[in-house]
Parts: C-alpha cells; structure tokens; sequence
C-alpha cells in the first residue's frame, strides 16, 4: 500500500500543497486539515494531484468542501496539473464531471470539472 | 389529390393499422394488470401518434377524436384516473371508431355521430369529473405527479429500451459499514447508458465536514433494457443504508423535444409548481434564474440537463436504429420479385439439364454454381414474405373478450407460437376461418360457468391457439376445454342431410369431417354468433384453397382441438410430379398419402366404379387421363397416387410417378379462370409446362358429376 504524504511550499499569497500516494478514507481528516492551514491567511491555493495513485469519495468529498470554504471566503483553490487518466475515470464514472461550473465555486471552474460548459 | 399525397395518405394508413393493432392489444393486456404503466405508455404513444401524424396528413376528424382519447389517457398516464374495466372497454370502442374513420372516405360526413358523440361525452366526463376532485383536494397536484414504477412488475423479463431516473440518498454513515458506493455506481455503468451527476450541494464547508460522512447523493440518468429488477439488486445491499427512488421516464413521445428543465425539476419534487411559474415570467434560461433564485442547486439542474440530453440521444439512436434496421417496401414489389425468381428458377432448371446432357465440365460448374445462388436467391425471397403469425393472433383477444362477455361466459385466450411465421397472404386469408373456428368454440364449445362448475370444471373456459412448425408445414391448433363434438347428434344429422347411409360405420375422424359440409349444423338454435351452418363449408373451402388441411380431435365433454395445416408459403409447392402420356401435373405433397400400383393385368378393383382395394379398404380413384381427356391408351400397369382430401380418401390414376419436386408457382391466366380443378401451373426444366392440381375440387367435382 502507498500511504498518502504531501508536501507544502508556502508563500504570503499563495501556497502549492502536493499530494502523492493513496488519498482514502484514512487520510481524509488530514486532508481536511491540510487544506485548512493552506487556505488560512492566503489568497491562493494550488493543489497538485499529478502522482496521487487513488482518490476515493471521502477524499473528493473534501476537495469540494475546501473548493466552498475557498468560494465562500473569496480565496481561490486551483487543480494546478492534470489527474493521472485512472483518477479521472473515477471522477467522471462518480459523476462528478458536469455540464456547468458547480455552486460551490461561483463562475470559476472547480477543480473537479474538467468541462466548464456544457 | 396528386399521386405523392396518395402515397402519404396510404402510409399514413398502413401506420395507423398497425398501431391500431397495438393499441387493442395492449388495452386487452391492461385489463388484466390495470397498473402496468409501461402499457398505459405505449396506449398513450399510439394514440399520440395516431393524433399527430393524423393531423400532419390531412386526417383531421382521426386527428380531432383521438385527441380527446388522448388527453383522457394523458390523466390515466399521470395516475390521476385509474384503470377500470368500463374504461378499457370504452377505449376499445374509440379504438374501434378510429379504425371506422381510417376506413372511411375523408369526404363523407363522420359516420356514426352518435357513438361519436357518446365516446366523446364519455372521455370528457371522466375529465371534467376528475377535475371536480382535484379542485376539492388541492394536493393532487398534477404537475408534480410522475410515472413511478413502484407498483410495475417485478418480472425479471428484459423489457423494451428505457430509460429510468433514480436518485440514490445514502446515509450519512455510509462509510463506516465498508460500503463504497462508487462500486455501486460501476454496476449501475455496466446496465446500459447511464448519465450520474452527483448531487454535491450538502458538503459543508472545510470547518464543518465531518471526513467519515458521506454528504453525496447522486442523480442517474439510465437507458437500458434489462428491467427495473436489475436496476434495484445494484442497490439491495445498501437498503438499510441508502434510499433509492426509481422512476420510469423514456421513452418519451413527444416527438417536438423532451420535457423542458423546468418540468423535470417540478416532477423530481426538486421545486415547486409555482417557483416555475415565477421563473418564466423572466426572459433567462430558467437553470440560471432558478439557481440565482437559491430555488434549486446547480447540481440539480446539472442533472436535469443530463435527463434531456440523455433522452434526446437515446431517441436519435432509435431512429437512426430503425430507419436501418427495417424499410417499408409495397407487396406488389416484392410479388414481382418472386415472380422473376420463379422465372429465374425455371431458367436456372433448363441450363442444368442443358449442361448435364452436354460434356462440358466447366459448364457443369458454372450451372451448379447458378443452381446454388438461384436457391439461396429464391429462399431468401420467400423468406421476406414471411411475417410473424402473431399479429393475428392478437386480434382474437378483442374476439374472445366480446363475445365472452355477450354471452355470459368466461373465457381465458392464450397463445403459443406466435413468432411462427408464415407466407403474409396466407395469413391474410387466415383471419376469417380463424374468427369462424374461435367464434364456434366460445359459441357451442365453452359452457357458461355455472354448467362448467356443475361439471366439476373450472368457472372459466380455456381458448389455446398455438402454432409451429412441422416440416415444410406450419400447423395450427385451435383448442378449447369444451363440452366437445357430440358425435351420435352429428351422425344423425349427417343422416337427416343423406350424408351418410344409416348402416354405414364410419371412424370418428370421417364423422367429426362432416360438419365441414354446406349448411351442415346441429346447433338446436341459431345465434348471431354461429349455428346456421354456413361457415364451416367456408372454412373448409378457404383452407383447402391455400392448399391446406383441416383435422379434428374431439372427446364429447373435455374439449376440441382442430388443427389447420398450412403450407409455409403459396409461392413455392413441394410437390409430387406425374405424367400421363407426355404430359406432366404436379399433386401437392402435403395432400398425398402413398402410392400404389393398380395392375390391370390382375385387377379385381372394381372397375366401373373406380374403387381400388387399399389393404381391405376400397378407396375410390380419378384416371387423369379421362378427366383431362387424354388420347392413349391405358398402360398395363398404372400408379395410383392416394390423397387425403378433408378425411377422405382419393386416388388419381397416373401412367408414371416421377416423384418430388419443388417449385415456384405460376398462376393462371384469366383464360383458364374456369379451370377449377387446377390451382396453377408451373414450368420444368426443358419448358414443359406442367399443371397444379387441385386435389379437393377434383374431387368434388367428380364426386358431384357421379363419376367416383
């Protein structure tokens, strides 16, 4: 198993969270607390999801909730690359790609739609 | 009218019959499950389209009535009106009247005002009188009612293509039984088409998520045909854990565009009638002004989205599916298709004799290679006028279900074989004698109930008709658990008539093939239904024309079973080629029974009768070569070749058998119009023609001249 690890690059206005490895229900609550620190007292958060090797519905789940504290707080968290093709195929088969930007994230694309517009 | 709106006219005709057909069909089926709702939608579908195309070609007064039909069958569809039997047998008798309108000329005056008017003051009633309630009892809001299928069948049988909306809530717990309900979804995918937009509107801030809860539920959008069973085994283990609502909501017919998003929104429950209303009133895509609203979630009306794009496609697909899977071509196409085949056949005959009398072995080859495509051309030829023997079938229901009832009796129809297919004219010339066959059962072969009780039978008779294939034959059985052939009362009536000598012992089959004689009947009273005697000759008269036969089994007080046995086609006859001098006839095989020899050189037949001793059994015989007024002499030894003729033996004396021989059909100029002992002709190989012989006329008119 390839437990979830992560690394932070902070900056005053943006911070860059990488995450690598299997981000499951174990690691949810970090996530949640990672994404928390990243977001308190910048305007910017960019997240890195290029290596994650899995990404379950807790997970995604969270990404959602840090997307509308983000929204909510007028903050920006950005998908900065790509997911890995077995990634999005769980996305999309979870229906979580959709037509339209979703209320969480206002006019801005979420991080978990790959089409913006239908 | 010009020729194309003639044509459009026709087809629109031909459609209308056919959806006709569907729509009795699928009445009679509703009345045994009154809350099937995929039936109810294909009723509504037919007359929706029977409505529209209607109109569309210039049938307005169809267009008008059935509109009224449908706007009834609109609130039996949203479940306002339920399903009872007056209604079934009023939409029976719209239906009816439809068809009486198809039928009648577009310049003459509605026929029937009066039923029309009744009909329509009947579906108009049961609307406004449904109204009335509504009024009363304001939360029988018909926006927000929707087709669930809850209480649809739990068959496990795949189903047409449809289309279903569920929405799966699970429990905020979820997650801590082990349960992924992305594994769930996976199994959802492998049904068919699914469309899943997760419902992500109740996931809470980064503060407030509890990580260890699931705060999703999801919308589907799924087509498939494997039934609403397979859709609720994806979900029966996470019953206790998870709430599913499915819903039936393809395949829509609206042909102008599936609901708008604002519809599916109010039907889902997601908003309510009156925050639709105040969205319309603004000039916006209504999504946009709901979500701005705060009325509804994005998500929500992401997934609306997905039912009308998912909707759309699968109704292109279909049409994109039918119009490649099937065209309409006129019969009288495909009748000079066959025709030519035969031609090609009897061409394709004369080149094999050719090349096997010359010694030539390349043209032997190329002729057995043209005799191998010749044959596959002309099966596949007979093969597309072969159509499902079903669709009769079907109509009887309707048959049963009247004259039952007329009658007070109770009578249960079922159907065995109905993708049998058959030659599509002699399924046309099918119906009558069938209606004739079913009309005696339920009329002198089913007992009222409370005779059959007294019997130690069940209350309700039981019709079966079935049929199968059986060689190069299809049989058809009409079989009902009646009081039966009363074989002494026909006895003494075929006496009465001089059918039969009084002394004379005859077999129960001989017996029970008198009642196919004109005007024979021992009903004691005649009926509008049946009892005068003059249907059966009819019957008989009509199978023996498509070269068919007729057999009766019958036990006095359980039940008859008459069996019709058809040639598959009537453009193709296997039959058994004779000569007399030089020339040829052809007897159909499914008519002769043997062949035996008649030695004049020792005969002790009796001749001036034309009787001939089979095994201790006289069996009486036609000399063709009389009958045709052939010159020559009478060879030593001719063969006789025994047929059955409707339970009655027959001979024809033949100089020489040749023996079986399959071909196409040539039917006979008017010239020999009067010929009635010869059913057609045909052409052999080196251009003889050989003739068709009618073994039942021959034998009536031999029988009638006195000369057997």
């Amino acid at each position: 198993m390839n437990m979830m690890n992560y690394s932070v690059q902070e900056g005053t206005e943006t911070a860059d969270v990488t995450f690598r490895g299997e981000l499951t229900i174990r690691s949810a609550g970090e996530i949640r607390e990672i994404l928390r620190n990243a977001l308190d007292g910048r305007r910017t958060v960019k997240v890195h999801l290029e290596d994650i090797d899995i990404l379950d519905l807790p997970c995604i789940q969270i990404f959602c909730a840090a997307q509308k504290t983000a929204f909510a707080t007028n903050k920006q968290l950005i998908l900065d690359a790509a997911l890995p093709e077995t990634v999005t195929r769980v996305l999309e088969q979870a229906g979580f790609y959709c037509l339209k930007t979703c209320g969480h994230s206002g006019n801005n694309a979420c991080p978990m739609t790959r089409r913006t517009d239908g | 009218m010009n020729k194309t709106v003639d044509a459009q006219s026709e087809i629109y005709k031909e459609e209308a019959r056919e959806l006709l057909v569907v729509l009795e069909d699928s009445l009679l089926q509703l009345e045994g499950s009154p809350d099937d709702t995929e039936l109810i939608g294909q009723i509504f579908r037919a007359l929706h389209t029977i409505k529209g195309s209607g109109s569309m070609f210039g049938f307005d007064r169809i267009a008008a009535f059935t509109h009224e039909v449908e706007t009834f069958f609109d609130r039996v569809r949203n479940r306002e009106i339920h399903v009872s039997k007056e209604i079934i047998d009023y939409t029976l008798k719209a239906k009816d009247y439809i068809k009486l309108l198809l039928e009648a000329p577009t310049t003459d005056e509605a026929p029937c005002e009066q039923e029309l008017e009744t009909l329509i003051g009947y579906f108009n009633r049961l609307v406004s009188e449904h109204k009335a309630t509504k009024t009363q009892n304001p939360s029988s809001n018909a926006s927000t009612t929707i087709l669930s299928t809850q209480g649809a069948s739990l068959s496990n049988t795949p189903v047409g293509l449809l289309t279903y909306r569920i929405r799966f809530s699970p429990a905020a717990g979820i997650f801590l039984t082990g349960t992924n309900p992305l594994f769930l979804l996976e199994e959802l995918h492998a049904l068919g088409e699914c469309r899943i937009i997760a419902q992500r509107n109740a996931i809470p801030s980064l503060e407030e998520i509890n990580p260890e809860q699931c705060y999703v539920e999801w919308d589907f959008i799924l087509t498939t045909d494997k039934g609403i069973d397979a859709i609720r085994d994806v979900f029966i283990f996470v019953e206790d854990s998870a709430e599913t609502r499915i819903e039936t909501i393809g395949d829509p017919v609206d042909e102008e565009g599936y609901k708008k998003v604002g519809e599916i929104l109010v039907e889902r429950g997601d908003i309510k009638g009156e925050d639709l209303k105040k969205a319309l009133d603004e000039q916006r895509h209504i999504g946009d002004i709901l979500v701005d609203k705060g009325v509804v979630a994005r998500d929500r009306v992401v997934s609306a989205l997905a039912e009308q794009e998912q909707i759309k496609e699968v109704r292109e697909k279909k049409a994109r599916e039918e119009a490649a899977l099937s065209i309409r071509v006129a019969a009288g196409k495909l009748d000079k298709l066959v025709d030519l085949v035969g031609e090609l056949v009897t061409v394709q005959a004369h080149l094999s004799q050719k090349a096997n009398s010359q010694i030539d072995p390349e043209l032997v080859v190329i002729a057995e290679e043209v005799e191998r495509l010749t044959g596959e051309l002309r099966d596949n030829t007979m093969s597309i006028r072969m159509v499902p023997i079903g669709s009769t079938f079907g109509r009887f229901t309707r048959l049963v279900r009247d004259l039952s009832k007329e009658l007070g009796k109770e009578i249960v129809m079922t159907t065995e074989g109905a993708e049998t297919e058959l030659d599509k004219t002699v399924i046309e010339r099918l119906s009558d004698p069938l209606v004739h066959l079913i009309r005696n059962s339920i009329d002198h072969g089913i007992e009222l109930p409370a005779q059959r009780e007294s019997l130690g039978k069940t209350r309700k008779g039981l019709i079966q008709l079935s049929a199968r294939h059986v060689g190069a034959q299809v049989h058809i059985e009409i079989t009902d658990d009646g009081a039966g052939l009363d074989g002494t009362r026909i006895r003494e009536k075929a006496i009465e008539k001089g059918l039969i000598a009084p002394d004379i012992e005859i077999s129960n089959r001989e017996l029970f093939a008198l009642i196919f004689a004109p005007g024979f009947s021992t009903a004691k009273t005649v009926s509008n239904i049946s009892g005068r005697g003059v249907g059966m000759d009819v019957v008989r008269r009509t199978i023996d024309a498509l070269r068919g036969q007729i057999g009766i089994e019958s036990e006095k007080g359980i039940g008859t079973t008459i069996t019709l046995r058809l040639p598959l086609t009537l453009a193709i006859i296997e039959g058994l080629l004779v000569e007399v001098d030089k020339d040829y006839y052809v007897l159909p095989l499914s008519s002769v029974e043997e062949c035996i020899e008649l030695d004049h050189t020792k005969d002790t037949g009796r001749e001036e009768h034309r009787f001939v001793n089979l095994r201790g059994h006289p069996v009486p015989y036609i000399r063709l070569r009389e009958r045709f007024d052939i010159a020559g002499d009478v060879p030593d030894v001719e063969q006789i070749v025994v047929t059955d003729s409707g339970g009655n033996k027959i001979g024809f004396a033949v100089d020489q058998v040749i023996g079986e021989h399959q071909t196409v059909i040539k039917t006979l100029s008017r010239v020999y119009k009067n010929a009635d002992s010869v059913s057609g002709a045909t052409i052999l190989g080196d251009g003889t023609v050989a003739l068709i012989l009618d073994v039942s006329k021959l034998s009536q008119v031999s029988r009638s001249e006195g000369s057997i």
